[in-house]
């Protein structure tokens, strides 16, 4: 989208703006906007936000923590809350009690447990615990998802009428990731039930059947990490505004004619 | 010269007067001047409903859902009745909902939310440890980026509650995340937060620093009482402005880290697939958009003469600008009122005086949002993003009037 023409917000669009406390930018505080203007601390506040929200500069923002940590002691030395003294409101956990509650694994591997498995010792638990939605070869039955199909290049290659295949094997950039959403939410209404080595073993069987992995490649730890996902680097971060518009306000077109009309059948009464 | 239509009007009105005086004095009352059974005898006392319920009569205005959307009703949505509300506020039992697993049902006394990660002091607290915290209301929408995604191909769904209905707006009340992170200590290398639902998904997103130090709230509250359990009781995120995920429900725990997760909702879900087969993640703001929530489908014009067009507006961004309304498909626009309160990263409500003149009409509204940013036809979000990236389509949206008053869901060249 890009910017009104007659000047709605009476000065430049602030997503495109340079992140104002970004130690490289160079100015401080010259690209806010008005309104923001209103005192420091709505000033630092939306300088933060844009930052991390600001689409052209986003790739700084994955790439340091250098300008959130001057815009955080900031926040700090200002905030009225800190005023407050809040120690008696909760308690710290006890011993073991975040390591029970803390089951994310990150894209890169952190926080995959001890244990392993293969797609061999997998496929037992994957017939008997997944293949009623997902389907013995992992097309899915019914309108539950695919595990399987469709390629990255397929990705691109898809017209108006065929749906492009999202799988894991075509889309899913980390298997890690893949060790997560399985623990955290599978079996389908009996999360966090499996032990870590069925965990393992089920993420195993879901690559081999992708033919990513052998069916004897175990993995754990070390090994999950280092799989390569074939849609590894099919993702952007956010490019907006992409797309341009314009606020006409007469004559902005010869004719109007209706080109889609609701066909019927699939709107519930 | 023919006769003016206000004039045949106003001599068909005179005429009507002439006849009723005529009635009364002959007598003859019709059956519907007849005082009402129900000003004749006692209603229903106090506390009848203890929590009052709508009317009986206004028991179609419900959330619906779209059976084939989903492999089952847990992992659904359901979408709000956008025609039959006003203002900009949505009632509770309304709002609509997107479950991975389901609706928990969680003891608030037994649930707790965790805070680790890279922070100086990991905490422990209740529900009602979070109520002890200063407490702040807002009002911001929630809306699911795959608001409007059945759209993207062509026309399909009958009705503005399925075309528009994944977006709700309520006063929230709860704490400033920003107050309990700078209670807790955040560690300098900290630029992420990962919050985790209590459901049977364990749902998960990554949330930058930035936002959560800003106008992130971790929310008790909605429109005035405790969550429903289904928008996430006792506790739930509310991201003002960004996409309706990240809004976690259920929050039972938040973990510091220097580097986003890359879970399964923010890579093989909640990304945009582009034409070139890759596809657009982190795009969390949600853009400017409106529809007209009447004339829709749901409200069709009984007739010619006096309608006022209505209708919703909203920007992750801030604040709504202005809204113009076509009536010819989009060849020429009118700026409709706003009115208030116009608040940031929440509902505005337009509207448009208008004179139908019998003859069909293609309605449309056009959103501007403060920062400037134009509401895109749906052919220019197609022409770059083709159809098949599912989130975030906030074309404008195209209502054919017909000359019989119904109104159906189109799209225009």
């Amino acid at each position: 989208m890009s910017r009104f023409p007659e000047g709605v917000a009476g000065s430049a669009r602030a997503r495109q703006g340079a992140c104002p406390l970004d130690p490289m930018s160079g100015f401080f505080l010259t690209s806010l906007r008005r309104r923001q203007l209103a005192g420091v601390f709505g000033a630092l506040r939306a300088a933060a936000v844009r930052c991390h929200s600001t689409r052209s500069r986003r790739p700084r923002l994955l790439a340091g923590a250098g300008s959130a940590r001057v815009l955080f002691a900031l926040l700090l030395l200002m905030s009225p809350a800190m005023a407050q003294d809040f120690s008696a409101i909760g308690r710290a956990p006890h011993a073991g009690e975040v390591a029970a509650w803390d089951i994310d694994v990150r894209f890169d591997g952190l926080g995959l447990p001890p244990g392993q498995g293969s797609a061999l010792e997998g496929e037992d638990a994957y017939i008997r615990l997944c293949a009623s939605c997902h389907g013995d070869f992992g097309y899915g039955e019914g309108r539950n998802p695919a595990l399987v199909g469709g390629s990255v290049a397929q990705l691109a290659q898809h017209g108006p009428q065929a749906s492009p295949p999202k799988t894991v094997g075509s889309f899913w950039p980390y298997a890690p990731v893949l060790f997560d959403y399985i623990r955290r939410t599978m079996p389908f209404g009996a999360a966090q039930t499996l032990s870590d080595d069925e965990t393992y073993a089920l993420t195993a069987y879901v690559l081999w059947m992708n033919e990513i992995i052998a069916e004897d490649a175990v993995m754990d730890a070390a090994t999950l990490p280092a799989v390569q996902m074939p849609n590894r680097d099919g993702f952007f971060d956010d490019n907006r505004p992409d797309v341009e518009a314009t606020a006409c306000m007469s004559d902005c077109k010869d004719k109007v004619e209706i080109v889609s009309r609701v066909q019927g059948g699939v709107t519930p009464e | 010269m023919s006769e003016h239509p206000r004039d045949a009007g106003r001599r068909a009105f005179m005429g009507a007067t002439v006849a009723a005086g005529a009635a009364l004095v002959a007598g003859t009352a019709r059956a519907t001047d007849a005082v009402p059974e129900w000003t004749r005898v006692l209603g229903p006392g106090v506390t009848a409903q203890p929590y009052g319920v709508p009317s009986p009569h206004e028991a179609g205005v419900v959330r619906r859902t779209v059976p084939w959307i989903s492999a089952a009703p847990e992992t659904s949505v359901s979408f709000t009745p956008l025609a039959d509300l006003h203002g900009i506020i949505t009632p509770n039992g309304l709002h609509f909902e997107r479950h991975h697993a389901g609706v928990p049902a969680i003891d608030p006394a037994a649930h707790k939310l965790v805070l680790h990660g890279m922070i100086d002091r990991p905490l422990v607290l209740t529900a009602a440890d979070v109520m002890r915290f200063p407490q702040v209301s807002r009002v911001h929408f929630i809306e699911c980026p795959a608001n409007t995604g059945l759209e993207w191909r062509g026309a399909q769904m009958e009705r503005l509650q399925f075309t528009h209905g994944m977006i709700s707006c309520c006063e929230w009340t709860g704490v400033p995340l920003r107050t309990i992170l700078e209670h807790v200590g955040v560690q300098p290398k900290a630029a992420w937060v990962l919050a985790e639902g209590a459901d049977g998904a364990a749902m998960t997103r990554s949330i930058p620093l930035a936002k959560c130090l800003d106008d992130a709230l971790i929310a008790y509250a909605q429109n005035g009482e405790m969550l429903r359990p289904e928008q996430g009781y006792p506790l739930r995120l509310v991201v003002p402005g960004f996409e309706g995920n990240m809004n976690v429900k259920w929050l039972r725990r938040l973990e510091l880290g220097d580097q986003p997760w890359h879970h399964r909702e923010e890579s093989a879900r909640y990304t945009d697939l582009m034409p070139d087969g890759r596809a657009r993640r982190f795009a969390w703001e949600m853009d400017v958009k409106s529809v007209v929530t009447s004339p829709s489908p749901e409200k069709p014009v009984n007739g010619k003469g006096f309608v006022e067009i209505r209708g919703l507006a909203w920007s992750g961004a801030g604040k709504i600008a202005r809204v113009d309304v076509s009536v010819d498909g989009g060849k020429n626009w009118t700026t409709a009122q706003l009115h208030g309160p116009v608040l940031p990263k929440a509902l505005t409500r337009f509207t448009l005086p208008w004179q139908w003149d019998g003859t069909p009409a293609l309605i449309q509204s056009r959103a501007i949002d403060e920062d400037g940013a134009v509401q895109p036809t749906l052919d220019a979000l197609r022409a770059v993003r083709g159809v098949w990236s599912i989130y975030r389509n906030n074309g404008i949206q195209t209502w054919h009037l017909t000359s019989s008053g119904e109104v159906e869901n189109v799209q225009v060249s």
